[in-house]
């Protein structure tokens, strides 16, 4: 058995690092922008955008 | 000069297929920035789609391994900004029409709180709400959002500072003249019959 499988066993290893972090202050304001911003990333992507791609191999194609 | 040489020099170009799939990996964003741009989601896919033509025509300028996502959104708000100067021009603005087109529908259904953020954030000058957009929401560091505006690292940092200040005191109720409060580059606010991609 390895030393660290030892130290588990006994519950000797240290807690991890996460409770270590330092806490930060929440930001109603930063997290109310991120909702707003995943809000829209989170949308379906509308057709239109793949359609646009295809035309740029097609007027490719045409040159 | 040998063939080594003049090839360790030139610029590596990206392959079209490479180049169109960071642009779909993109697009989430691009359609973010650009509604935090102009506010209504109709003109801001235009704006996005119009973006990405130009890019893609413009695809041999950029170089592979340099910051794709900054000079997606470089074409899209340069875009934007010549329009609404180009429209300034044409249209007189009027602050109350303008605040109707840019406010999303009520009918959305959003929290409360949120909502009452995404109102003030409209209110705002787009110079001061696509900074706090894209450092707050996108992500962005400094650097970046300096290279995507055009201006001083520090420049980004106060207008961001600015931005918030202005956010919280909408919040708190108070009604805070944005149109005189223009003293950033590009602050101008979305004039009436603003559009793309052959929209009146």
């Amino acid at each position: 058995m390895t030393d660290r499988k030892k130290d588990v066993q006994l519950g000797v290893t240290s807690p991890p690092k996460s409770l270590h972090a330092p806490v930060t202050a929440f930001d109603p304001i930063a997290a109310a922008l991120q909702q707003i911003h995943n809000k829209v990333t989170d949308e379906a992507i509308p057709d239109d955008f793949m359609r646009l791609l295809d035309q740029f191999d097609a007027k490719d194609t045409e040159q | 000069m040998s063939g080594v040489a003049a090839e360790s020099v030139a610029p590596a170009a990206i392959d079209d297929g490479e180049f169109k799939s960071q642009m779909v990996t993109l697009i989430p964003s691009l359609r973010a920035f650009a509604r935090s741009l102009c506010g209504n989601p109709d003109m801001a896919d235009d704006l996005a789609q119009e973006a990405m033509a130009r890019a893609w025509k413009a695809r041999g300028s950029f170089t592979m391994g340099t910051n794709f996502r900054a000079w997606m959104f470089m074409i899209l708000r340069n875009i934007f900004y010549t329009t609404i100067r180009k429209n300034s021009r044409m249209t007189s603005w009027d602050p109350e029409i303008a605040e109707r087109v840019l406010i999303e529908p009520a009918t959305q259904h959003v929290g409360i709180e949120l909502d009452d953020v995404q109102k003030a954030l409209n209110k705002l000058p787009p110079a001061q709400r696509e900074m706090l957009m894209l450092i707050a929401a996108e992500g962005v560091s400094y650097e970046e959002a300096a290279i995507i505006v055009g201006c001083a690292i520090g420049t980004v940092k106060s207008r961001v500072a600015r931005a918030r200040a202005a956010l919280v005191r909408l919040l708190e109720g108070e009604d805070i003249d944005v149109v005189s409060n223009r003293n950033d580059q590009g602050n101008q606010r979305l004039p009436v019959g603003f559009g793309f991609a052959g929209q009146p």
